[in-house]
């Protein structure tokens, strides 16, 4: 099997990563039996450099594996494979699709809740439930029939009722648990003014919205940045963790 | 009952939807595996050599007092994976010959493996009692940021896997189109390969 452009330039990197390894596990102290067994016998010399070239090596023997496999995507060959009569060009999607920047903020999320808060990680584990379902219909819808149009009103009667309920409760979990963290990080008063801040951008951004013609770009961006700031202050409020509390006993005494 | 259905939406005198052009997913899937392969590469080659450090300085062994590794869990989880392996090839070669029964039953088996996989870890984690706090080398957060990151590729595969199937359930797939169940078996075999090494570097020379 001839091997194509792609598969030579992957097998190049990946065999020269390889090789690259056992020149720097040399060099950098191993021995030979060691660099060549992967540390079995003997040492490898610099680990992370030896072991990230090794990684490098066969992570693109995978990827020229593939692309032998693929013959590049070349339209002839894969016409000849695969037994179709042509090779349709890769259609861009019609509508601007928001699964991808969501599922980051879910794994941003998950990964936050995992070091800091549990609260993060229902946060995230919810931001990506819905992630998945919203992507699999529009992964559907797409494909659905040859009109943009009409994909996407199927896709709105599949979802719409269940759409707007599911990213509603998404966007208020993320306010409430990021706004907390920073509520609950800051002094009494300091949550005071934070929260009439808040409370007062978000109703003069909302009344300044109201009375300009804006584009879905831009309130895309803006949501986008809401979104980020919410994330990263309850980052930060749940690292600098909560103030202190003075509980009322009994007695009603502090 | 509604009255509402896909095929009043959907006019019959519509153009059919264009084809997917042949080994997108499967090109795709093949460079989110390279970047794992080396993230994870890089993790695991960063413990090693926190490991060989420690040792050379002569401050005593790399686990903690108390804790030990045992073996029979991490076998038992390679053998799981290795079980695994299997039901993904089944999973491909039914859906190549359109038997779709063997398809669903191949896919939750694997999945199932999957979970399997991650409950014995949480066991083994739980018989070595290594404590994540108060560990002022650094050790045991790194032991659980290389468990947890296989634990996380794991959780990806699986939810690859599962997404694909319905997909399959769906109707997207069938025997001359079964480049989503090739992606997820490439990336399944990808995770297993990796546990390889983690069992390699982690639990067997400890």
């Amino acid at each position: 099997m001839m091997l194509t452009w792609g598969s030579k330039f992957s097998f190049g990197i990946g065999f020269g990563a390889l090789f690259g390894a056992v020149v720097m596990g040399l060099v950098t102290g191993g021995d030979f039996v060691g660099v060549i067994s992967s540390g079995y016998k003997g040492g490898v010399g610099d680990h992370i450099a030896y072991g990230i070239l090794i990684f490098i090596g066969l992570a693109m023997i995978v990827v020229g594996v593939v692309t032998t496999i693929a013959r590049d995507g070349d339209p002839e060959e894969l016409t000849q494979r695969t037994g179709i009569s042509s090779v349709s060009a890769v259609t861009p999607p019609a509508f601007p699709s928001y699964w991808a920047p969501l599922s980051a903020f879910g794994v941003v999320a998950l990964i936050v809740g995992v070091a800091l808060s549990p609260a993060f990680i229902i946060l995230g584990v919810i931001a990506l439930a819905v992630v998945a379902l919203e992507w699999c219909i529009q992964a559907w819808a797409d494909h659905a029939s040859g009109d943009a149009e009409v994909n996407e009103v199927m896709r709105q009667r599949l979802i719409g009722p269940v759409e707007l309920p599911l990213l509603s409760t998404l966007a208020i979990a993320a306010v409430v648990i990021g706004s907390s963290r920073v509520l609950l990080a800051v002094s009494k008063t300091g949550s005071v003014v934070v929260a009439c801040v808040a409370a007062a951008l978000i109703f003069g951004t909302i009344i300044l919205l109201s009375r300009v013609e804006v584009s879905r770009r831009i309130m895309t961006g803006i949501v986008a940045i809401f979104a980020v700031a919410v994330l990263a202050g309850g980052i930060v409020g749940a690292a600098a963790g909560e103030r202190d509390f003075h509980h009322v006993d009994e007695a009603g005494e502090h | 009952m509604s009255d509402i259905s896909i095929r009043e939406i959907v006019p019959a005198a519509l153009a059919p939807a264009t084809p997917n052009r042949p080994r997108l997913l499967v090109i795709g899937t093949a460079l989110a595996s390279a970047a794992v392969i080396v993230g994870f590469g890089s993790l695991l080659s960063f413990y090693v050599r926190t490991r060989a450090l420690w040792l050379a300085s002569d401050s005593g062994t790399w686990l903690p007092s108390g804790v030990n590794i045992p073996l029979t869990q991490p076998n038992m989880m390679a053998i799981t994976l290795v079980f695994s392996l299997i039901t993904v090839v089944w999973a491909v070669a039914s859906m190549k010959s359109d038997d779709r029964s063997n398809t669903y039953i191949a896919v939750g088996l694997s999945i199932m493996f999957g979970f399997a996989y991650i409950a014995q870890t949480a066991y083994l984690l739980s018989l070595m009692g290594l404590p994540i706090a108060g560990d002022d080398a650094g050790r045991a957060p790194l032991f659980f940021a290389v468990i947890g990151s296989h634990l996380a590729i794991t959780g990806a595969a699986m939810a690859y896997l599962a997404i694909m199937g319905i997909r399959s359930l769906g109707g997207n797939y069938n025997a001359k189109d079964v480049e989503g169940l090739y992606g997820a078996a490439m990336f399944w075999f990808v995770t297993v390969a990796l546990y390889f090494a983690m069992w390699y570097a982690i639990y067997i020379t400890k």
